[in-house]
């Protein structure tokens, strides 16, 4: 038969097989045309009724969220994938129509593309007509603005590339499996199996190997399995978003705003090229299935037993994992992994014979799996490796740091895309590069850190079962020989509070130290010639409120001093003397964006770009103070005169100090105390025993010199919360008169 | 022609097909039989190009049938549980083998069907087992190919059907050369039709030869003697397959020339003497025990 002929042939027989076809077709067109022009519609219904209380800006969010990233439709599109693969492939799995198809004169290349291409146009058509239907949807409500060319385009890619792989999937699933049953659970196995099998071993790691770093894109994993990313690109709308720095292909809609696809279309495309593929890899695994084994439940038999050993070590693992956190016993985890191991190993014994009386059979497997298994979670378990209690010794360390979300243990620089209450969010890869390209190269800065991590391995050593999940710090060390030495340490769980305070105390001494004060400061690190103004904070004015330097050339000067003064600081002086001021620079267009976003007469401290830092002013820092009242701003220092009373939160156990001692009542507990004392004799000494550690606790709360409410006070780079104590008065210098009584 | 050589097939520790190795003429028609689970589904699956063997191979003139569409565009293949699209006529089935086979005669196939009494637009669900195994025996014969495989193609059919297709197979066979090799665990079936008979057991092929030559080497001989005359003593000098007596009636088949049994048959005066046709399951039953089986052991 020559080429024409073949095409000829080919293209009749898959107008044919369509035809047959013709009622997924349907299904899929009513499918997609509730969940996409369906959806919108009521959205836009539902907007409709809510347009008096919305903004313009937020009703063209929203249906932009609707037409761009539609969880709905991805959804659909994954099921519509699945059921297609599934019907198309039938046939392999009824030994009449094996024989039926297998006796045609067709090749199985030829059977395999006619067939998957069926698959693919039952559903890709109802998905293009659907959406012309809802960009029609959108024209007729008046919404065409929402309607960009090249959204949609990438819509299309970022929506049909999740389509694609999730059929491809399918299909081999399909192939590999000689029943429909099998080849859901096989389905369903590879869509999520790739990213349960990454999430479990990373489970066991982090149980045994908890000094082993994990970085925050591993906690979440959620660029691992076509369904899991893409629910949440969609469902959060991370990517398609209103951007001011555009990357690639971009959107604008008439107010100006930006919208783009970032990393899901990258991924989507990845998708498409992944499922070429898995369909070639199928297509070569179809021309090698053999007919007879139609009706076991998988065709290659070199695959039963990784699937076996994939589900037993998925189980295992997971049902382990739900006892450790149920009982906090690591026996239990023990007994989880078997009993888990011993359920998957009957259920796909089961699903493999398609008989209940299966479940037994395969033993010598079994007991295989458990002895191999054995071996390698209890090597873990006594930690053979000695990974989480090893440290390399002083003499080979060169440079060093500490990184932790608990401001008081890091010695990292303060970061200033944080505003003052909010904590970083663990480690990334970019923080971890940055980190190991700028570490503390002082001596006594390394034998600091050194104890630290001593301390973190002599945790390791005796409380690796019980360790406080939420005090990690991750210790960095640049070895001689060039090489990286990277752990996180966590406190012992049983021992918090005079680990937490030893520990803090050598990261105070780091933050104190020389290298530390010439570099690492935001006083340091701030470029002088990117500060356009300089907004000053003082305990006299309201919250948030402050006064502008807009002269750019005394902004600078101003920084200048104030970098050279503050390497005269000390723990001690910090520890003890609130800063006087606050200030916070301003590159070019700052201080407008804020005009722009703020409620009228407030300025947030919180830090938008990179060029914003949060500096504060001590008292013996009078050259700068000096500098600033040439500015008109003066520095007001801290009474008690207008005080008419004080509310202090504080924790009974951690009470310290004696005047406080007598001023509160001890309550037993551990729970939070509130107490508010009125006598003004009292205040004095009270106040002696607290002092302000940052600009808001001037004129607001104050912190106990050694509370627990954060029990470190020493130089803060960041104005991180302390805001425990209300402090009462009854003149109100600005707008704090929610705070007064 | 067919060429089955050392074929051996496998599902899982069960040997389906044990080194098979036969020949098929072109232009004949040859019947397979053999008990339940002889393995003649699988040796027709194997020659029909669905099954790939694990040893051996499957030759048609020469070359491979597996996966060789110009070779298998030259076969049709009916197996014993055929499969049609669902909710398909037997019309809309007609254009689809259409498609893939280029000599398929629709006409011919319309009029066939008609003249069974078959409606061409009715479903074929609608159709009772015996009316859709007509269908595809309709099918069959009119795509116009050189070899047919049939499996249990008479299965459900009714003997006045059951003559139709019999005679429609041998036209077939007649004026192409069209090769046909039926399956059949009914010696009955097959009868008047085969040119070529197999019998497999336990995956092996006991013996495949032409009935033709066996008859030749066997007779079939009913006398009455003018005194009674057992047949070990009246064909003596020959090997003796099988005797009856009823009465003075006596029937035996002996093996050797039809010369050579009519000599015998003069030494002894006769009151009458006929020589029958021998069925194809006296032929089996002589050819198994030369081989050493007993019927009941190979089920027939």
């Amino acid at each position: 038969m020559s080429q024409k002929k073949l095409a000829s042939k080919t293209s009749i027989l898959l107008r044919r097989e369509l035809h047959r076809q013709f009622p997924l077709c349907i299904l899929s067109f009513f499918v997609l045309l509730a969940a996409m022009p369906g959806v919108s519609f009521v959205s836009m219904q539902a907007l409709e009724l809510q347009i008096d209380s919305l903004s313009d800006q937020e009703i063209l969010e929203e249906l932009l969220r609707g037409l761009y990233a539609s969880s709905w439709t991805i959804l659909m599109l994954g099921l519509l994938a699945v059921i297609a693969a599934t019907t198309v492939f039938h046939y392999l799995h009824v030994k009449q129509q094996t024989d039926f198809y297998h006796a045609l004169p067709l090749s199985r290349w030829e059977l395999f593309w006619k067939q998957s291409l069926t698959g693919i146009l039952t559903v890709v058509p109802a998905y293009v007509i659907n959406l012309i239907l809802l960009c029609l949807l959108y024209t007729v409500k008046g919404h065409g603005e929402c309607l960009i060319v090249v959204l949609l385009l990438q819509k299309t890619v970022v929506e049909l590339g999740l389509f694609a792989v999730v059929y491809a999937i399918s299909v081999l699933a399909c192939i590999l499996c000689g029943s429909t049953l099998a080849s859901l659970v096989v389905n369903f196995g590879l869509q999520v199996g790739g990213y349960a099998l990454w999430k479990s071993i990373l489970i066991l790691f982090q149980t045994f190997y908890p000094a082993r770093l994990l970085l925050i894109r591993n906690r979440d994993m959620s660029w691992l399995g076509p369904w899991k990313h893409h629910w949440n690109a969609m469902r959060y709308m991370p990517d398609v978003v209103g951007v001011d720095e555009p990357l690639g292909i971009v959107g604008r809609v008439s107010n100006g705003t930006i919208y783009q696809y970032n990393n899901v279309l990258v991924i989507s495309l990845a998708y498409v090229l992944a499922a070429a593929v898995l369909l070639a890899l199928a297509a070569v695994l179809y021309r090698q299935r053999k007919s007879e084994r139609t009706g076991n439940a998988i065709v290659f038999r070199g695959l039963r037993l990784p699937i076996k050993y994939l589900a037993m070590t998925l189980c295992g693992v997971i049902l382990g994992w739900i006892l450790l956190w149920m009982t906090d016993v690591w026996v239990m985890m023990f007994v989880g992994m078997a009993a888990g191991v011993i359920f998957a190993q009957c259920v796909i014994e089961i699903v493999f014979a398609l008989d209940f009386r299966a479940m037994f059979s395969h033993q010598l497997s079994l007991w295989l799996y458990i002895v191999v298994a054995a071996v390698v979670v209890g090597a873990m378990h006594v930690d053979i490796t000695q990974y989480n209690v090893t440290l390399p010794s002083r003499s080979e360390i060169a440079a060093a740091d500490i990184y932790s979300v608990d401001a008081a243990l890091t010695t990292r620089e303060y970061d200033r895309w944080e505003d003052s209450t909010s904590p970083a969010s663990g480690m990334t890869k970019a923080l971890l590069e940055e980190i190991e390209g700028s570490l503390l190269t002082d001596s006594h800065s390394i034998d600091e850190i050194y104890s630290m991590a001593q301390r973190g391995v002599q945790s390791m050593r005796d409380y690796r079962e019980t360790l406080a999940d939420n005090t990690e710090y991750d210790v960095v060390f640049r070895l001689k020989d060039g090489s990286t030495f990277v752990r996180a340490f966590y406190l012992a769980s049983d021992d918090l509070s005079e680990e937490y305070n030893v520990l803090t105390k050598r990261a105070a001494e780091v933050r104190f130290s020389e290298e530390y004060l010439q570099s690492r400061t935001p006083a340091a690190r701030v470029n002088t010639s990117e500060v356009e103004m300089l907004l000053v904070e003082s305990s006299s004015q309201a919250e948030c409120a402050g006064d502008l330097i807009e002269d750019q050339e005394a902004a600078a000067e101003i920084l200048d001093t104030l970098r050279e003064e503050s390497m005269q600081l000390t723990v001690e002086y910090v520890t003890g003397h609130p800063p006087v001021l606050m200030l916070h620079t301003l590159p070019s267009g700052a201080w407008e964006a804020r005009k722009a976003n703020a409620a009228p007469g407030m300025h947030s401290l919180a830090c938008d770009s990179r060029a914003e830092y949060n500096i504060p002013v001590y008292a013996c820092e009078k050259a700068t103070i000096k500098l600033l009242k040439k500015q008109g701003i003066s520095v007001t220092r801290f009474t008690t005169s207008d005080v008419k009373s004080i509310t202090l939160c504080y924790y009974p156990d951690k009470v310290e100090d004696k005047t406080l001692k007598n001023a509160v009542s001890l309550a037993e507990d551990e729970e939070e105390q509130y107490v508010t004392v009125a006598d003004s004799s009292q205040f004095d000494d009270i106040l002696a025993g607290a002092v302000a550690s940052r600009i808001l606790d001037c004129c607001d709360p104050i912190v106990q010199k050694n509370g627990v409410a954060t029990t470190y006070d020493g130089y803060l780079d960041r104005t991180d919360g302390t805001i425990e104590y209300q402090y009462m008065k009854d003149k109100v210098p600005g707008g704090l008169q929610a705070y007064w009584e | 022609m067919i060429e089955v050589t050392k074929v051996r097939k496998r599902f899982g520790r069960m040997v389906a097909l044990n080194r098979i190795s036969m020949e098929i003429a072109d232009g004949s028609i040859y019947g397979l039989i053999g008990a339940n689970g002889a393995g003649k589904s699988t040796l027709m699956r194997t020659l029909s190009g669905i099954l790939k063997p694990d040893r051996g191979m499957v030759r048609l003139d020469g070359e491979s049938l597996f996966e060789n569409t110009k070779q298998k565009r030259r076969c049709f293949m009916v197996s014993d549980e055929q499969y049609y699209f669902s909710g398909s006529t037997p019309r809309e089935m007609m254009k689809y083998y259409a498609m893939l086979y280029p000599n398929f005669d629709i006409e011919r196939c319309r009029a066939l069907l008609s003249e069974l009494r078959l409606e061409e637009n009715v479903r074929l669900r609608l159709f009772s087992k015996g009316m859709r195994r007509q269908v595809y025996m309709a099918f069959a014969i009119c795509a116009g190919t050189d070899y047919l495989f049939c499996d249990e193609a008479f299965d459900g059919l009714d003997p006045s059907s059951r003559q139709k297709i019999k005679k429609l197979l041998i036209g077939d066979v007649e004026e192409r050369g069209m090769t046909v090799v039926l399956t059949s665990h009914n010696l009955q079936e097959l009868e008047n039709l085969v040119d070529c008979v197999g019998l497999l057991h336990n995956g092996a092929l006991v013996f495949s030869s032409r009935v033709d030559d066996v008859r030749k080497q066997m007779q079939k001989i009913q006398y009455v003697s003018e005194s009674p005359v057992e047949p070990k003593n009246l064909f003596r000098g020959l090997p003796l397959v099988k005797t009856e007596t009823r009465g003075r009636l006596r029937t035996a088949v002996v093996r050797g020339t039809k010369e050579q049994a009519e000599a015998c048959l003069n030494k002894v005066p006769m009151l009458f003497c006929e020589q029958l046709p021998l069925s194809l399951e006296e032929i089996f039953l002589t050819e198994m025990e030369v081989n050493g089986y007993e019927s009941e052991e190979v089920g027939i």
